[in-house]
């Protein structure tokens, strides 16, 4: 199951998002690391991809929600086929230097990959009270929209 | 996502314009339900009707001091869609879906 927590020191949002593959460990690795495969399924509006190694520098443009997000990125930590963990800056991390680390775990023939972006800061602390809720109820409008479609 | 059956309530409640105004107004402070009828020139017994759908959707707490109702908000089942963390949540899951189909496909053709 997806989780949200919130560092209680810095006010900042981890989200881990659990996915079973059914591919090897090795594979869902290459499909992130090389710039060729990457790019087939992250679908990239346009992309500055490199094979991934430590302080490469990548950079993408998400076609998400209804509009294009530029997003700024370097790689951490590259263990082939284990870990992955790259800094991710965009317009929604507020210019922050957030983290991505995908972990792969083998497990019945297959892959158990845990994604955890951390480090997001939180925007409903970053406005005032009330504007804050405004944002919300914008947020349950769009919500309900989608629920009604 | 998965949206749970309180988050349906939620959502759900939240979809009158009136009670999305409660909503709003009690984001600044709990308040008596007098206090809530007031600008909306409508009855208690209306105000009250919205007052229950928004409790039952755990979006309010009711508090009694002798004759006085206190509405307060419960932000949580809002908070739990709210913010950049959802924004993420939907975002990855939507790119881990495409990354276990191109797998799968990927796969077939080897």
């Amino acid at each position: 199951m997806t989780t949200v927590v919130k560092d209680p020191t810095t006010n900042l949002l981890r989200v881990s998002v659990p996915r079973r593959i059914e591919a090897s460990p090795q594979e869902v690795f290459d499909a992130w690391a090389e710039p060729e495969l990457f790019r087939r399924w992250l679908e990239p509006h346009e992309a500055i991809l490199r094979k991934a190694a430590k302080d490469e520098l990548w950079y993408w443009q998400a076609d998400h929600a209804g509009r294009l997000w530029s997003h700024y990125c370097r790689y951490l930590r590259v263990e082939r086929p284990r870990v992955l963990e790259f800094t991710w800056m965009s317009e929604a991390t507020r210019g922050l230097e957030s983290r991505v680390t995908v972990e792969l775990t083998p497990s019945r023939g297959g892959t158990d990959l845990v994604l955890t972006h951390s480090g997001i800061p939180d925007d409903e602390l970053g406005r005032g009270h009330e504007e804050g809720w405004t944002h919300f109820t914008a947020v349950l409008a769009e919500k309900i929209k989608s629920l009604r479609r | 996502m998965h949206a749970t059956p309180r988050l349906d309530r939620a959502f759900a409640a939240l979809s009158d314009p009136t009670r999305r105004e409660i909503v709003g107004r009690l984001a600044k402070g709990s308040a008596r339900v007098t206090d809530l009828a007031e600008p909306f020139d409508m009855s208690l017994n209306a105000v009250s009707k919205h007052l229950k759908v928004l409790e039952r959707a755990g979006l309010v707490q009711r508090t009694r001091t002798g004759r006085e109702h206190h509405i307060a908000l419960d932000p949580e089942p809002i908070r739990r869609i709210a913010g950049w963390a959802r924004h993420y949540e939907r975002f990855w899951n939507d790119r881990l879906g495409r990354l276990e189909a191109f797998l799968r496909t990927s796969r077939r053709s080897d």
